[in-house]
């Protein structure tokens, strides 16, 4: 209560204050200005408060997930078993715990009613046990399944599929009551493959039962067995290396280079990091511009202080009042834009919509707060207060007089004063350089506006550009790779045998997964003539690859097989066209010739359409239509990103052009209402005061691009660091031409604002102001 | 008659209350005569040159100038009007800063098909010295002349002076009028001056008197003095 009544009271004493009745005479005399003002400090604030506030919550909840339920460290593939005295002693040597993951992948069997089974080829459900110690299962929705016949589903695919919990479903021939839905930390990104791009709820899913049922429906074939280690940390290269010795390993993967674990992190951070540069040079600008503003109301204002100080006003008296304005505007443009920003945090999460994990807890960090809303503030109040400072250092006298805010005109006018030029093209010229201070800032404002367009652009237009490439880079459909060559060639006739192998190099930095694909010499699919001509150990590389990695012709790469542990040296003869994935080709000849292998082996079919093979006999297959369809929905998520920034992007535009021209132009009030009375047109007005700024636009136009550029590929590569995808930045021609479109309105639609406030400037403005 | 008011009205609404800036006012002033209207403070004569200079429009009345009714001219048409006919000489210069003497001349030689040689027109006022100078290394004499050469570069028919020589000291006013009475003579050009100095009444061919919007007296000067012969 007695904080009411003093709010109540400094209220009162405010409102009849002289100086907030200026203030608000001031703010409706100038609410272009001003309003200008409050949207870009709130943009500012909402754009870091929102998307830091988003991301960090989202990346702490999940690294408290991976922590609570011991996410693995790695995992490995054998060929056989370990047998329980090898497991031990590799913990007992490395200080860790293994665990086997048992897992049967089930092509999907329904039974919603208990009735009829319907049997769809090519969605597959991969079952694990929940019974697990490392990558604890968690329940997300509904109840932890606890007893044998009841089975916990992936929340996203169940929702892709209607399912609901309590409702039935048969996975080889055994019968689940689904009680909940959940995921481990191993799937979160729930990826079928570990090369894919996207997860695809649509034709993928993880299911979790007790280990009894796991041993009732898997039909293990003892082929290849998972497994999976947690210690402490540390470097496990040496774990590798035994494996790759003593058993049969088939591979073996870091969390680090697990997409299916870290890729949320990639994902994360590369618009997080993305936005917090972005506001924080929106702050930095926006806090030049108020104190150009803050230092052109004193200039304007220095016979009235003078006044204020021959009356006998004190220094600390003024400071409040010309601090006043600025400060209650970004004040509460920061709030409002905190609480804007924290608004769309929430929704803003759907960018990771890909990832299933538990709910996110929204947290603010103390470094988000200060970056966000205490920095804007801070800074304002500093610049105001220097500026407000300077000013009053001046003796009231030389106030009264103005003398302080004569300026002589510098070397450069003077130079271009001599110039043989139009005199409108020279006063053009003079006036850029006199008001060099709030032009530099309206370029930087300008590039950073055409910047977050023409990102939003690439960032769009570069995923969609990367789908159309897999549509027409993918000669084939599907590929199937199978574990025994009877069953390829019992299907071969459907399709082109090939042969691949996932095999890993370094490229200087670290270790890096490659496919070595062996085509047929008479495929009838690829279209890359020079193989023919391949010799040796001759390969050539797949364009994406070539891009993220910078082969050359005559480069010589060692490539690592971890399944048989031996190493072979490749000569890069060329680059091929295909655009999707990371492989390097060759025929199948050349293949096994590399891999020394038999001259006819291969272990691969690939078909124009997908075939319905039994899945047990396949090792993996790929489709492109998965691809495809799994692509479109991280599509609409970047579509809505880029919307956001298109609109922050063309705003920031018009409010940084108005606002700082009108400055400008308040400076100008007298010049212009004289050359009016002169007989200036309003064309000729604007000619001479506002066209130069094109130039600006230009100039920042030219730096943008770039900088968009450069910013979408900084940003796709720290998400694909980790996949087998590489796709540079693209934009389309109407892509292009859009965002030129946003740029000439918003720049249109400021010019004819300020146009507009040129045009109430009154003839009698200079008659008026005998001072 | 080159500048005729008929019956000017102009009338300015201050809260409830109507306040009567001029009040039916009505004179004339011929071609290539010096006018002073003189009146104090508030008294409407501000706003009369407002009016014939085509800044302000009219409540009631008719203003011609050269045959030209400016009170039914509208937008574009009056700015054409200002262009060509008019040239304003201000109480402060109200010189651009960051532009030189003659830069400030040239901003108005390009709106008129017949302006006058900027040069010689310097070199008339006495500037010739400072022609490269910016305005704040002019003293206020020096700056009042480059703001009547800019005024009058653009041949213009009537020139309007507000109170030009109200921020000068006597000397310099002397020179400024001395000025005014020369390119009068020289160029024809009509003057309609502004002031409160009734000394000034001296050097006029019409004398106009406005007090409270009302014009008191308007009359020829049959005793006109040169510009050197009066003082104050």
């Amino acid at each position: 209560m007695r904080i009411e009544k003093a709010l109540q009271r400094l209220a009162g004493k405010m409102k009849d204050s002289w100086y907030f009745k200026r203030a608000v005479r001031e703010l409706k005399e100038n609410k272009i200005k001003y309003i200008s003002f409050f949207l870009l400090i709130t943009m500012s604030v909402m754009i870091i408060i929102g998307f830091n506030r988003s991301m960090n919550s989202y990346v702490k909840t999940v690294e408290v997930f991976f922590e609570t339920n011991a996410v693995e460290d790695g995992q490995f593939v054998v060929y056989g078993k370990l047998s329980k005295r090898r497991i031990s002693s590799l913990e007992s040597k490395y200080d860790i715990n293994i665990e086997e993951v048992k897992s049967y992948e089930s092509d999907f069997l329904t039974d919603v009613n208990g009735n009829s089974v319907s049997r769809d080829e090519n969605i597959v459900v991969r079952v694990f046990s929940y019974e697990g110690e490392i990558n604890i299962f968690s329940v997300l929705q509904g109840e932890m399944p606890q007893k044998n016949s009841q089975i916990a589903l992936d929340p996203k695919f169940a929702e892709k599929h209607g399912f609901h919990i309590g409702d039935r479903i048969v996975i080889n021939s055994r019968t689940f009551d689904i009680t909940g839905f959940g995921i481990s930390p191993d799937y979160i990104f729930t990826l079928k493959n570990m090369t894919d791009m996207s997860a695809s709820p649509e034709t993928f899913g993880v299911a979790y039962v007790s280990d009894k049922d796991m041993s009732r429906i898997s039909t293990s074939s003892g082929q290849e067995t998972l497994y999976c280690f947690k210690g402490n940390g540390g470097d496990y290269e040496e774990l590798r290396t035994e494996l790759q010795k003593n058993s049969s390993l088939s591979s073996f993967t870091l969390r680090k280079d697990n997409p299916r674990i870290i890729q949320v992190f990639d994902d994360a951070n590369a618009p997080r990091q993305v936005s917090l540069v972005i506001g924080l040079l929106l702050v930095i600008v926006v806090a030049f511009v108020i104190s150009i503003s803050v230092n052109n109301t004193i200039a304007n204002e220095s016979k009235t202080i003078g006044i204020f100080y021959a009356l006998g006003f004190k220094r600390n008296e003024l400071l409040q009042y010309y601090m006043l304005l600025p400060c209650l505007i970004v004040v509460s443009a920061t709030l409002i834009g905190a609480i804007a920003g924290m608004v769309i945090s929430g929704p803003l999460l759907a960018v990771e919509a890909e990832y299933t994990t538990p709910a996110i807890q929204m947290k603010s960090s103390p470094v988000l707060i200060f970056s966000g809303i205490i920095l804007p503030v801070a800074l304002t109040f500093l610049i105001s207060y220097c500026s407000i400072s300077r000013t009053l250092n001046e003796t009231p006298l030389s106030l009264l007089r103005g003398n302080n805010h004569v300026k002589m005109p510098g070397s450069v006018e003077k130079w271009i004063g001599r110039l043989d030029i139009p005199f409108t093209l020279r006063f053009r010229l003079k006036s850029v350089v006199r008001e060099k201070r709030s032009l530099i800032v309206l370029f930087f404002g300008i590039t950073l506006s055409v910047y977050i367009l023409f990102t939003a652009m690439y960032l769009n237009d570069s995923a969609r550009n990367f789908v159309s490439t897999v549509q027409s880079s993918m000669p084939y459909e599907s590929m199937y790779v199978f574990g025994d060559k009877r069953d390829l060639n019992k299907y071969s006739v459907y399709g082109e045998t090939a042969a691949i192998k996932e095999v890993r190099f370094y490229d200087g930095t670290k270790m890096r997964n490659i496919y070595l694909q062996g085509i047929d010499r008479n495929t009838t699919m690829f279209e890359i003539p020079e193989m023919r001509s391949l010799t040796d150990n001759e390969v050539l590389v797949s364009l994406s690859a070539n891009k993220k990695y910078g082969f050359r012709k005559g480069d010589e790469i060692r490539i690592y097989d971890d399944v048989e542990d031996k190493t072979y040296m490749v000569t890069v003869a060329g680059i091929s066209s295909y655009d999707y994935g990371h492989y390097l080709y060759t025929t199948k000849e050349g293949y096994n010739r590399i891999l020394g292998l038999h001259s006819d082996s291969s272990n691969a079919l690939l078909t124009m359409h997908s075939l319905d093979i039994d899945g047990d006999k396949i090792q993996s297959t790929f489709h492109k239509s998965e691809v495809v369809d799994s692509l479109s929905g991280t599509l609409n998520m970047i579509k809505i990103l880029s919307g956001i920034m298109l609109w922050i992007g063309g705003s920031i535009l018009i409010c940084m052009t108005v606002m700082l021209l009108q400055m400008n132009l308040d400076k100008d009030k007298n010049n212009i209402s004289m050359i009016k009375i002169f007989g200036y047109r309003k064309d000729e007005i604007n000619q001479l005061y506002l066209n130069g700024t094109v130039l600006i636009l230009i100039g920042g136009g030219i730096c943008a691009v770039p900088m968009g550029y450069y910013t979408t590929k900084v940003m796709y590569d720290g998400i694909m660091d980790n996949l087998q995808q590489y796709f540079l930045p693209h934009i389309f021609f109407l892509s292009f031409l859009t965002a030129f479109l946003i740029i000439v309105i918003s720049y249109r639609v400021a010019m004819y604002v300020l146009a507009k406030k040129i045009d109430k400037i009154p003839l009698t403005e200079v008659i008026k102001n005998r001072e | 008659m080159f500048v005729e008011a008929k019956d000017i009205v102009k009338e300015y609404q201050n809260g409830e209350s109507i306040l009567k800036a001029v009040d039916h006012a009505s004179f004339s002033v011929k071609q290539g005569d010096i006018c002073v209207i003189l009146g104090p403070s508030g008294s409407g004569k501000s706003t009369l040159m407002n009016i014939i200079g085509a800044l302000e429009r009219v409540t009631s009345g008719d203003m011609v100038i050269d045959g030209i009714p400016i009170t039914s001219l509208k937008g574009e048409e009056l700015i054409r009007f200002r262009r060509n006919y008019i040239g304003f000489v201000f109480q402060f210069y109200n010189l651009i800063q960051n532009l030189t003497v003659r830069e400030n001349i040239e901003i108005c030689k390009n709106l008129s098909d017949c302006s006058l040689d900027i040069d010689t027109l310097i070199e008339k006022v006495g500037l010739t010295e400072h022609r490269d100078k910016f305005p704040a290394q002019l003293s206020g004499g020096q700056q009042q002349r480059a703001a009547i050469a800019r005024a009058l570069v653009k041949n213009p028919k009537l020139l309007l002076c507000d109170e030009p020589t109200g921020a000068l000291d006597y000397k310099t006013s002397k020179e400024i009028l001395n000025l005014f009475e020369d390119l009068n003579r020289n160029y024809g050009t009509t003057i309609i001056m502004i002031t409160h100095n009734d000394a000034i009444e001296n050097m006029a061919h019409r004398i106009i008197r406005i007090k409270d919007g009302k014009i008191v007296l308007d009359k020829e000067n049959e005793n006109r003095k040169s510009a050197a012969e009066i003082s104050w």
